[in-house]
């Protein structure tokens, strides 16, 4: 599975990436919502996973432009910090499919992906 | 004469001048420097912090194994603040294993002595970082410090304190309610009970003294915290607090009535409303009979419209068509 990661915190885009590579999958990433947007445009994402603050494009943004032009079903993972409760409302209603609350684990954020891949391989 | 004065403002002038742009010049360079060294050590630090948040790096007996390069390069003051920078950016978005790892090197690298000397500092910023640094790496050791800093005079210290006893201990971090002089703001409390929200309120954390408390902030932060969690057990003593000689405490007993209701609230309230003085506690009375009153509150409703004044008489008329 191709995976788009959108986190601007350089150690955690990293530890994720590598967290997912290990598990199989095929990793590409941004550190800014912008280059997130172009790297869809430009690549056949299976899914996405994006941080909501995020530099020049925020997270929602970013879900709102995946399902609005996917032209198919691209499961979306927010992340959020504690305290973003409205903002988590706000991405469901915008169409994410999973939302993970900062601080996780890296080994959560690998099981809540293998049930998309699941889905996506269905 | 005057020519050569001229001359001489233009040279001592000029020589000013000259001193500011090199100084601005130097002080950006220094900057520069800074940031660029920085970014040189956290891009070095970046591959073994990697290892250690996906458990990569095993333990030796009790100590993650340091490599020599980074050995040799947090030799420096600097490297270490960048070290302890990283892993507490870092720490806020990793639980589990994870999380516990970043803690473990913290303390394993004494990383606490930088966030300890901070705290001594002057500067409330600067106090502030090293309080919120020690709370996120959940470093239980210097819980005693941060308990000296709950009651401290600046307001901004004092918050970061509080919030990092809660983080480190729980209800057991909120020990600092007993010496607290300043009063709780309300937009702090909220936080408060955000961070205990998933732990449920009972007896044993002391809730029973904080409602007889002299500060009345803190009286308020447990009625806030009885309401939010919906504690029934202590109606009582809510109750109670409807007698409290603080505006803000009868208020919160309240509003706290009406989110722990029981069959005799509503009676409580009826009686408290003809000895409250306050107008504002009086319509928040009126207010609470449209969630918890019945039909048999309407005759009293009734009676409120009667009264000469218009936001009395509003507010019951608002309660009667939420009843009716």
């Amino acid at each position: 599975m191709k995976i788009l990661i959108a986190e601007d915190e350089p150690i955690m885009l990293k530890t994720m990436e590598l967290k997912l590579k290990r598990d199989g999958h095929e990793v590409i990433t941004a550190n800014n919502g912008r280059d997130a947007i172009q790297l869809f445009t430009d690549n056949h994402v299976d899914l996405v996973i994006t941080d909501i603050m995020m530099p020049y494009t925020s997270g929602l943004e970013i879900l709102g432009f995946v399902k609005k032009n996917a032209g198919r079903k691209i499961p979306v993972i927010v992340l959020s910090a504690m305290g973003q409760e409205n903002v988590v409302v706000e991405a469901f209603s915008l169409g994410a499919d999973d939302y993970i609350t900062k601080p996780f684990s890296p080994n959560e954020l690998s099981l809540r992906v293998m049930r998309f891949a699941a889905m996506v391989a269905a | 004469m005057r020519l050569e004065y001229l001359h001489l403002a233009i040279i001592v002038f000029s020589f000013i001048a000259l001193i500011l742009v090199v100084s601005m010049l130097l002080i950006m360079l220094r900057k520069r420097a800074i940031t660029r060294a920085r970014k040189s050590i956290a891009n070095q630090l970046e591959p073994w912090i990697m290892d250690i948040i996906l458990e990569n790096a095993p333990l030796d007996s009790e100590n993650f194994p340091v490599p020599a390069n980074i050995s040799l390069l947090l030799e420096r003051k600097l490297a270490r603040k960048v070290l302890l920078r990283e892993l507490v950016k870092v720490k806020r978005s990793l639980s589990g294993v994870s999380g516990e790892n970043l803690e473990k090197l913290f303390s394993q690298l004494e990383l606490q002595e930088i966030s300890l000397h901070r705290t001594t500092s002057k500067r409330w910023h600067v106090k502030s970082k090293g309080i919120q640094e020690l709370g996120t790496m959940n470093h239980q050791a210097s819980y005693e410090r941060i308990l000296e800093l709950t009651n401290n005079e600046d307001l901004m210290v004092r918050m970061e304190a509080q919030t990092a006893m809660v983080r480190l201990r729980g209800y057991k971090g909120l020990e600092f309610f007993n010496t607290l002089t300043y009063p709780l703001s309300e937009w702090h409390q909220v936080n408060i009970l955000h961070l205990l929200a998933h732990q449920p309120v009972s007896e044993q954390v002391g809730i029973l003294d904080w409602l007889n408390s002299t500060n009345p902030s803190v009286v308020q932060f447990a009625l806030k915290l009885i309401a939010e969690q919906h504690a029934g057990e202590f109606y009582q003593q809510v109750l109670a607090c409807l007698d409290s000689p603080y505006e803000i405490v009868r208020k919160e007993a309240i509003l706290c009535l009406g989110q722990v209701p029981s069959m005799t609230t509503i009676a409580e309230l009826t009686a408290h409303f003809n000895k409250e003085d306050n107008k504002n506690l009086r319509l928040c009375i009126i207010k609470e009979f449209a969630g918890n009153g019945s039909e048999e509150d309407i005759a009293f409703l009734k009676t409120l419209q009667q009264v000469e004044d218009v936001d009395i008489k509003l507010a019951a008329s608002k309660s009667l068509l939420q009843l009716q």
